[in-house]
């Protein structure tokens, strides 16, 4: 009854095993369950805490002035609006302070001078408003004691206003975009070390309880190895497109993202690049989970590997703030260091497409040149039962 | 088919496993193979399973080099027992039948038929490291028959059953023997082997001291005759024709006798001294045989 096996189907059918026993552990529901449903939950609290109009700076007048309608019109000039009311009297105004409902009250003297009372402090942008309009008024009420109208002092102080031309204008997605770059390097290293754990502890898993020979009697080890590292590649990738179909939806929807469009390409840059930082650091964690014959021995081998993906996870934190940095461009065309920082460049607009298409070729050919020797190392190991497999011998002829 | 093991050498490091080891199995044959722990057993079973490559000498089935597909073919039970722990047993089997090319439809009903002729049926919702080491060793052989195998190799099958798994494994091979497919087993269980066997090898470091049918082989051998003459004094054998050795205890005798010597002589001898009560002849067992072949 047995038949002969194609390659892809004998791989195919590992990976199937792989990917079904992954997605059915209840460990693996849950936690997912509860991932999604906080990333909802907390996207949607960050849009109310942070969505609201009211932050705008409330300043009351005694009434009886006129202050309060040029430090209004200033705040609008200078685009901070401020939110000016009156009050009846001086002690009404400190009241209304204390309660907290006004930020600060001003009171006119007799002689030009005005009394601020604040709970403590007066933000210095309000501050320097204030002492403008305050000042304005002065010139006002001085100039028009000398016969000149009011309203044409009103007209030239409106005329004078500074027109910013910038050669560099800023980016108005740069602040979107450094929370996507953010968000996108600390899923793909999570996401990597993660699944690449996985990946060794299957390995083991099929060492230490034997079957593997079982196994071996039917397949060759390289359909093992990659039938494997498919399924659960595939479970990873199923798990970062929920985590950024959900995380982007939930922005989209609640308002906190507003440019769409670039947080569909940064998703679609993220996933491709967990693909690619993924095989490369699966094969080498079937070969190191391949050496050891105990799960507990896994840590030994794998070791290296993790030093390195932490690595490359601080390599990346630090260059979110500037990824221009000639350290980070050079960093970012050296596989594995690629993975990360070029899926972070893509996300903070600065990667050519001639980079972006160089750095996943040289990364492709680095996984490949890998696998073989990972693939190697599988091969030579997996049927030692016993003492862990050094590097050495693992690699040595 | 026939299973041909054909001149296999093994070295690890300075230590030869395999030194030219051979023989045969020939369809429907049950073929005993023994040996101390540590002779080349397993490593002989796993290169012809593939799971070891050997330094020389080729493993051929009809004729053919065995290559993957035609190991697909194989049933195999490896010494290391070995299953996911943690998967279903149904699923387990159902993907071991798909891994030797068998359709979704065709391992689905393989298992259950299986599972229920080793009477593990109502288990196979179970995980397998729930089962007890007795069933556990029923799903292990389930995995090596669920393909309906060309060949069986089994390595120390017995080791580790019950009584009653043991009557069934035994029914089971014997009964997959008389379908034509050659079945090899290993085993430390000599008086099993004897009883199963039509063909036996004793491997000692190694080599292969000695093959053949387990009658030839037992007549070969030097046999035991006991004598109960009541009468007859202590040393009346000795220096008889084909006697090699004898030992006497109140009127009974056993003597160690060559293959071919006339025993109706011995009876002459005996009954001149007085009445034979007993006159039996004792062809060796197969352990009397294995502790001579290890020992010389």
């Amino acid at each position: 009854m047995s038949a002969p096996l194609s390659n892809s189907h004998a791989i195919g059918l590992v990976a199937r095993r792989e990917f079904v026993t992954q997605v059915q552990k209840k460990s693996f529901v849950i936690s997912n369950a509860i991932v999604l449903a906080a990333i909802v939950v907390g996207i949607v609290a960050m849009s109310i805490f942070s969505g609201g109009e009211d932050d705008r700076p409330t300043v009351g007048v005694v009434s009886g002035y006129t202050l309060g309608t040029t430090l209004g019109s200033i705040g609008d000039a200078v685009g901070t609006p401020i939110e000016v009311s009156t009050v009846p009297d001086a002690d009404a105004a400190r009241e209304q302070v204390g309660a907290g409902s006004l930020d600060v009250a001003l009171v006119p003297g007799g002689d030009g001078t005005v009394t601020a009372i604040t709970e403590s402090d007066i933000d210095a942008d309000l501050k320097a408003l204030i002492d403008t309009a305050v000042v304005q008024e002065a010139q006002s009420a001085a100039l028009s004691t000398r016969g000149v109208d009011p309203a044409e002092i009103a007209a030239a102080a409106a005329r004078a206003t500074v027109v910013v031309e910038a050669i560099e204008p800023p980016d108005p997605e740069q602040g979107q975009r450094i929370i996507l770059a953010t968000v996108s390097v600390l899923l793909l290293y999570l996401q990597i070390l993660l699944f690449g754990t996985y990946v060794a502890m299957g390995v083991v898993e099929e060492k230490s309880s034997r079957v593997v020979e079982l196994l071996l009697s039917t397949l060759r080890p390289l359909q093992l190895l990659w039938g494997k590292i498919l399924g659960i590649g595939a479970v990873g990738l199923l798990q970062l497109t929920a985590y950024g179909v959900v995380g982007v939806g939930a922005s989209v929807a609640t308002g906190t993202l507003t440019i769409t469009g670039t947080a569909i390409g940064v998703l679609a840059g993220t996933l491709g690049w967990f693909i690619l930082g993924f095989a490369f650091f699966a094969v080498l964690y079937a070969a190191a989970g391949s050496m050891v014959s105990r799960q507990e021995d896994v840590n030994s081998t794998s070791g290296p590997l993790m030093i390195v993906i932490i690595a490359m996870f601080f390599a990346a934190f630090s260059s979110i703030d500037d990824p221009e940095a000639s350290w980070s461009t050079t960093l970012s065309w050296i596989p594995p260091f690629s993975a990360i920082l070029m899926p972070l460049r893509i996300a903070a607009g600065v990667a050519t497409p001639v980079q972006i298409v160089g750095t996943v070729l040289l990364m492709v050919a680095a996984t490949a040149l890998l696998s073989l020797v990972a693939a190697k190392i599988y091969q030579r190991s997996i049927l030692r039962i016993g003492r862990t497999v050094t590097w050495k011998e693992a690699l040595g002829r | 088919m026939t299973l041909t093991i054909d001149n296999l050498s093994k070295r690890y490091g300075s230590t030869v496993a395999l030194d030219g080891v051979s023989f045969e199995v020939q369809p429907g044959e049950l073929f005993g193979f023994v040996g101390s722990n540590g002779a080349g057993k397993t490593t002989t079973m796993r290169i012809a399973l593939g799971v070891l490559a050997a330094d020389g000498g080729e493993v051929r089935l009809s004729g053919k080099p065995v290559d993957l597909d035609v190991r697909r073919t194989i049933g195999y039970m490896p010494e290391e027992r070995g299953l996911y722990p943690k998967m279903k047993v149904g699923n387990q089997l159902i993907y071991l039948a798909r891994l030797h090319g068998l359709s979704k439809r065709d391992a689905t009903a393989a298992m259950q038929r299986w599972t229920e002729r080793l009477g593990i049926a109502e288990r196979i919702g179970d995980t397998v490291d729930s089962l007890s080491l007795g069933n556990q060793q029923r799903v292990q052989l389930a995995a090596a028959l669920i393909h309906d195998p060309a060949v069986l190799v089994l390595d120390e099958p017995f080791s580790g059953l019950d009584p009653v798994a043991v009557d069934v494994m035994s029914e089971v091979l014997v009964e997959k023997a008389n379908t034509g497919v050659p079945v090899i087993f290993s085993s430390h269980q000599l008086d099993l082997v004897q009883r199963l066997c039509e063909r036996v090898g004793i491997i000692v470091h190694g080599r292969m001291r000695v093959v053949g049918a387990v009658d030839d082989l037992r007549a070969e051998g030097a046999s035991r005759l006991v004598v109960h003459a009541p009468d007859a004094p202590a040393g009346w054998a000795d220096g008889l024709p084909g006697v090699s050795g004898s030992e006497y205890t109140e009127g009974r005798t056993v003597l160690t006798i060559e293959p071919g010597t006339d025993d109706q002589q011995i009876l002459k001898t005996a009954l001149s001294t007085g009445p034979v009560h007993e006159f039996s002849l004792q062809q060796p067992s197969l352990t009397d045989l294995f502790r001579e072949v290890v020992a010389a």
